[in-house]
């Protein structure tokens, strides 16, 4: 297999992480920026678990692409 | 601008969400984009077995549509979780978010309200309970919409409670209660 091939793969999941990081970090901005709006402990709670399991399962799938990828690349 | 900061006699009542049935779209292509993913990196095995170049092509193209809908349905479940409406004993407080698309925050004041038009057409709307609750308010000629609301009835029930009642008849509780019942 060429060499530029692993190497653009690499780059598309370089870009995909930054992307994430994005996301999640002008998400961090919003909540952070409404929970001083309603402080009471319903709101945060309802408001902040539910959150941390997307950004969770979120991280977790976007790395997952990683070991994918170069393993199907390798077959 | 808008510093929608709850006052010191202001009470949050509930949160509530958009109503499930938004993910449904988002999920349901997310699955479609894992299968097209799936056939493009099947066909790029079966199609080309000994030329790498192509083959490794569409295997990126494969992994890119696979990433490209991992990222659409996750930005869509952080609007999902994230736009929310917070009723207060005063005001009704819509938070509106999509990643660099939309940071929407507004309310509306309860004691303003004129007329509440509840909306739930369609045999999806009426089993899942769910609907469009237009609010038309004394002061502004549009009115305000919020969409995909879940248990409408019960919605509208108590932003016209929270409309009547003065803040000390309010029972946050009971309200509550009444709400999810």
């Amino acid at each position: 297999m060429p060499l530029w091939i692993p190497i653009v793969a690499a780059v598309m999941h370089l870009i995909s992480i930054l992307w994430l990081w994005l996301v999640i970090r002008d998400t961090r901005k919003f909540v952070d920026g409404q929970l001083w709006v309603v402080s009471d402990a319903n709101a945060k709670l309802i408001q902040t678990s539910g959150l941390m399991w997307i950004k969770r399962l979120y991280t977790i799938s976007i790395f997952l692409w990683i070991p994918i990828s170069f393993i199907i690349l390798y077959l | 601008m808008i510093h929608p900061k709850l006052d010191n006699d202001e009470k949050m009542v509930l949160a509530l969400q958009d109503h499930w049935v938004t993910m449904v779209m988002p999920t349901f292509l997310f699955v479609i984009g894992l299968a097209l993913a799936t056939v493009v990196a099947l066909a790029a095995f079966t199609l080309f077995p000994n030329d790498m170049t192509t083959r490794g092509v569409l295997l990126l193209i494969s992994f890119g549509i696979g990433m490209l809908f991992t990222h659409w349905m996750f930005i869509y479940a952080f609007e999902h979780e994230i736009s929310a409406w917070i009723i207060t004993t005063k005001r009704v407080i819509s938070f509106n978010f999509l990643p660099y698309v939309k940071h929407d925050v507004s309310f509306i004041i309860i004691k303003e309200l004129h007329e509440i038009e509840k909306r739930k057409r369609g045999l999806v709307k009426n089993i899942l309970n769910y609907g469009d609750v237009e609010v038309n308010l004394a002061a502004t000629p549009t009115p305000v919409v919020f969409n995909y609301v879940p248990r409408t009835s019960a919605f509208c029930n108590l932003l016209e409670t929270l409309h009547k009642k003065s803040d000390a008849e309010i029972d946050i509780e009971e309200l509550k209660e009444h709400y999810f019942r």
